[in-house]
């Protein structure tokens, strides 16, 4: 899967968990550039985002998260 | 006799049995009981019967109760509960103060061996009717103790051995931390922080972690679950939680929903009020997020690469604790850090290996929540929570 598809996805994903679909994601984008994007939605974003791409992210992935380009860089190693 | 509803929890081991006092223990339950509540039901009048009926081992046993005296707006007279097992008096006990809490009572083989039923009586003389201690209230009934959990840990002499060897390691520990090294070479608070995971309890370590700038994901980070059922949880995978029949949202005084699972007796702080959150439309969500993180709590222990916590508010018992290590190194090499408050013996901030897998940290005192976040002593968890990730990090291979 190429990267624009990777973005593709979790920008579907992101403007369905916060419900905004003007909202452009970037690699270095983090939870202080998206107001409500607390622990709560980052658990939303993780269940979706291994629903639609079809992996598993572990835990240690996931804690290892800070940014858009974290996630996206993630998925693209899952996917190989 | 019906089988216990959620015993012998460690498949293959017969050596524990859990009794909670919900609906499903109507059928061990004989005279002087309330109507069950979601999680618990009520000794009423001045006696209590419970049937346990044969139950796996023959030997002496440890019983662990889980319970809370009647409150009133005024505080109440010590409390007294004389305990009886076929019989043979275990324990007698005055609680002064209303809050929950964990007895434990040495159970005498002869209490049951040969034995082909077990019954617990509960004798406590005193109580009170709601109406007569709480103003507003038209409750009439006589009230004593609210119960949760029945808990018989077989007293094997391994088991015993093994209080035992806490005991003796609660004055000698392994490793002390030392202060300079550890305080001058920490890491930066945000990443120090997100080196724990709460199990639960409460909330303080979740504010504290939010205070030093680290906000990780976790299953118990602003949740309670009971002890006994975490390690039930821990030993099964957390099967069957937030499922449809077991799981529900309820509204609090500040009007935030809760999540409930009445399977394991986790309550968790959702962050979502009403009116804006609809508790309908929130729920199906929820169990999904309350399932993903109870996978993922399962990965950290297996993985270990985290220290978890359990902070003692309630002065558990330290055997009840081995329960829960031994449940946290069932899946992985991972390290169980004892949160309690300091005393003579103990410096606030200090942290020191206990044995294998266990540490014990102190703070000089725990956070009165309810009157919110800011009463955590954060430079007392802060000093020694570096403390206790320096002696983690020593011990690592």
């Amino acid at each position: 899967m190429s990267r624009a598809e990777i973005y593709e996805g979790l920008t579907a994903i992101f403007h369905d968990a916060f419900d905004d679909p003007d909202l452009v994601l970037r690699p270095d984008m983090t939870a202080a550039d998206v107001e409500g994007w607390d622990s709560i939605k980052m658990v939303a974003i993780i269940v979706a985002t291994e629903s639609r791409f079809g992996i598993h992210l572990r835990s240690r992935e996931v804690d290892g998260l800070s940014s858009v380009g974290d996630l996206a860089a993630v998925v693209s190693a899952k996917l190989g | 006799m019906p089988e216990l509803d959620v015993a012998l929890f460690a498949t293959g081991d017969e050596s524990r049995l859990l009794l909670s006092l919900g609906p499903l223990a109507d059928p061990f339950v004989g005279a002087g009981w309330s109507h069950a509540e979601a999680q618990a039901r009520w000794m009423t009048g001045s006696e209590s019967t419970l049937m346990l009926g044969s139950i796996p081992f023959q030997g002496a046993c440890t019983l662990y109760l889980d319970l809370m005296p009647i409150a009133g707006s005024l505080p109440l007279p010590p409390q007294r509960l004389d305990i009886l097992v076929n019989g043979h008096s275990v324990g007698a006990f005055a609680l002064e103060h209303a809050q929950r809490r964990t007895l434990v009572c040495d159970v005498p083989g002869a209490a049951i061996a040969r034995k082909a039923a077990v019954s617990v009586v509960f004798r406590h003389p005193d109580g009170a009717t709601p109406a007569s201690v709480i103003p507003g209230s038209h409750d009439g009934r006589h009230l004593c103790f609210y119960l949760y959990d029945l808990f018989l840990q077989d007293g094997t002499a391994a088991h015993r051995a093994r209080r035992h060897d806490l005991s003796t390691a609660l004055q000698s520990p392994i490793a002390r931390s030392v202060t300079a090294v550890a305080d001058a070479e920490g890491p930066p608070d945000a990443d120090l922080a997100a080196n724990f995971e709460s199990l639960g309890n409460d909330c303080e370590l979740g504010f504290v972690q939010r205070q030093l700038g680290a906000e990780p994901i976790g299953l118990l980070r602003f949740a309670g679950m009971p002890l006994v059922h975490l390690v039930r949880g821990l030993r099964s995978g957390f099967e069957g939680l937030a499922e449809d029949v077991s799981f529900r949202m309820e509204t609090d005084v500040y009007s935030e929903l809760i999540g409930v699972d009445d399977r394991y007796k986790l309550e968790y702080h959702t962050s979502r009020y009403r009116p804006e959150a609809d508790p309908a439309l929130l729920r199906p969500a929820e169990m999904v997020r309350q399932k993903y993180l109870a996978k993922k709590l399962i990965e950290d222990l297996e993985d270990a690469e985290k220290i978890f916590v359990i902070k003692d508010k309630l002065g558990l018992p330290g055997d009840y604790l081995l329960l829960l290590l031994d449940a946290v190194r069932a899946r992985g090499p991972g390290v169980l850090l004892w949160v309690d408050v300091a005393d003579e013996a103990h410096a606030a901030g200090s942290a020191e290996v206990i044995m294998p897998g266990l540490m014990k940290g102190y703070v000089d005192r725990f956070a009165n929540l309810p009157q919110g976040p800011h009463t955590t002593s954060l430079d007392s968890w802060r000093t020694m929570l570096g403390r206790a990730h320096a002696l983690w990090h020593l011990a690592r291979p």
